[in-house]
């Protein structure tokens, strides 16, 4: 048997290093333990290897409300803050805040799309914010 | 080598690799970031922190903020600023608090440095053009009424008679301020949000915070170094377009701030009204887009920001080259690019960036 012969083989190296038997037995468990113990983690790192996927939060600060887009599904969508509803638009994988119960609309200062960006309407306090891996451009934050 | 040895010498390398891999499972030795936010200074808020005792040390750093704020916030009737506005012109100084006075010192320093382009006094012609402080949620006041067309110069010179910052008087010993003139406000807008940030980065250093970002709607200070000296970068929003004009590469310990004719404004016959105001003439300032200014505290960037816009790129430009640890990004009206000296080696600007459109 292949197997047999190889493990004869592996036994002769091992006893040629001065392990016995006892040592060799011990070894191996030892081994499996440590291959139980790194499983999870593994796994983590192959399930968990893909990038995050972009998405436009909405989110109300003052009653945790939120929302999870998809910047491949457009549409409009509201959420309803201390003022009133706030309506975020998505379309061609941007978003802005189209509608909000506030004095000065150009406050919330456009269409956002990469990861880091955000849009704000702060009397209504709603947080429009792009999710995601930083991808090429890598941003720690933006100035606006 | 004896038996007993060997054996204990493999239960102690695979016991290493065991504990090892556990760390790996459960993020010990692993660097937390935790972040806090808030609405303050009618913006959004966010202090992300690195380290150990991140989310407490962020929280405190927010707590900081919104004690700042409710002493600077005009709207809010028992705060400072309010209280003084409202004694303007009335005998008998105003008792305030030692943040007020430094930041009374700081709009000593903005204004002296600009030559007026920064006046902390500029209040009551903001309101005029209908960009004063409003934050209906918090304050329960109306919101000001959006304007359509500018006010008539009548009413433009009578706003630009209460401006004047030889009409401030303070006294640190007594710890005491006043408005000397009836009628005349102090805005902390472009100036009190920096002075919160700074201080909100001295509450994480204290705390033996190493890393964090403290970001004031848009409005940044970069603590500390990345992870393998990398630098922070920094993203300039575009005056026209979705989008960066460029990105900034920066060092540790570095605030950012940029003004901008597209933050609060209103369109009429073709032209943009905005909220910053050239105190000398009592109109919004023309020779900008916006100002992005690097400097090494909060609150010099945020009112830097606001006086090179006002002073325009010449001047502006001219100023900024003359202060140490500061460097500026300005679009000019024509959506043309100017940068500091300083900046050439650490400003990349976005392929077709200009700030044109």
């Amino acid at each position: 048997m292949v197997e047999g012969r190889s493990r004869r083989k592996l036994t002769r190296v091992g006893l040629r290093l001065g392990l016995n038997r006892t040592d060799l037995r011990l070894a191996t468990i030892l081994l499996a333990a440590v291959l139980i113990a790194f499983a999870p983690w593994a796994w983590t790192r192959i399930a968990g290897g893909r990038t995050e996927a972009t998405a436009f939060v909405v989110k109300v600060h003052t009653t945790g409300q939120s929302l999870r887009l998809d910047p491949a599904v457009d549409g409009r969508f509201a959420v309803t803050g201390p003022l009133g509803p706030t309506v975020v638009e998505v379309a061609g994988g941007r978003a802005r805040i189209l509608e909000s119960p506030c004095a000065e609309p150009s406050w919330h200062g456009g269409w956002v799309s990469r990861p880091g960006q955000r849009s704000v309407c702060a009397p209504n306090r709603v947080v429009l914010e792009v999710v995601g891996e930083a991808g090429a451009e890598g941003l720690d934050a933006e100035t606006h | 080598m004896t038996a007993r040895r060997k054996t204990l010498i493999l239960g102690a390398v695979t016991g290493l690799i065991v504990l090892a891999a556990l760390a790996l499972i459960t993020g010990v030795g692993r660097e937390v970031t935790a972040s806090s936010s808030e609405f303050i200074f009618g913006t959004y808020v966010k202090v992300t922190v690195t380290g150990r005792g991140a989310a407490a040390a962020a929280e405190r750093a927010i707590q900081r903020m919104k004690e700042i704020d409710r002493l600077f916030d005009p709207g809010e009737a028992g705060s400072d600023i309010a209280r003084l506005s409202a004694a303007a012109g009335l005998p008998g100084d105003v008792t305030v608090s030692s943040d007020t006075l430094a930041l009374l010192a700081k709009a000593n320093e903005a204004y002296r440095l600009s030559g007026g382009a920064f006046d902390p006094t500029v209040g009551p012609l903001v309101s005029l053009w209908g960009f004063g402080p409003q934050d209906p949620a918090v304050a329960g006041t109306p919101a000001d009424t959006q304007r359509t067309e500018p006010p008539d110069a009548a009413a433009i010179q009578a706003a630009r008679a209460l401006v004047g910052w030889s009409g401030v008087r303070w006294d640190d010993a007594r710890s005491t301020a006043a408005l000397l003139r009836p009628g005349m406000a102090l805005n902390s807008g472009g100036l009190g949000k920096g002075y919160a940030i700074d201080e909100a980065a001295a509450v994480l250093r204290g705390a033996g915070v190493k890393r964090a970002v403290i970001d004031a709607g848009g409005e940044l200070y970069l603590l500390g170094e990345k992870p393998g000296g990398q630098v922070w970068r920094i993203g300039v929003r575009h005056p026209r377009q979705n989008g960066h004009l460029g990105v900034l590469e920066l060092g540790p310990d570095v605030a950012v701030a940029t003004s901008g004719d597209y933050q609060r404004f209103f369109d009429y016959e073709g032209r943009r009204f905005h909220h910053l105001i050239d105190p000398a003439t009592g109109w919004p300032a023309t020779g900008c887009r916006s100002v992005t200014v690097v400097a090494r505290t909060s609150v010099e960037a945020d009112y830097l920001s606001t006086a090179l816009f006002v002073l325009g790129p010449e001047e502006g430009l001219r100023l900024a080259e003359t202060l140490p640890g500061v460097q500026a990004v300005f679009v000019n009206a024509q959506g043309g690019l100017v940068v500091t000296s300083g900046l050439k080696d650490i400003f990349v600007p976005t392929e077709g960036g200009e700030g044109g459109g």
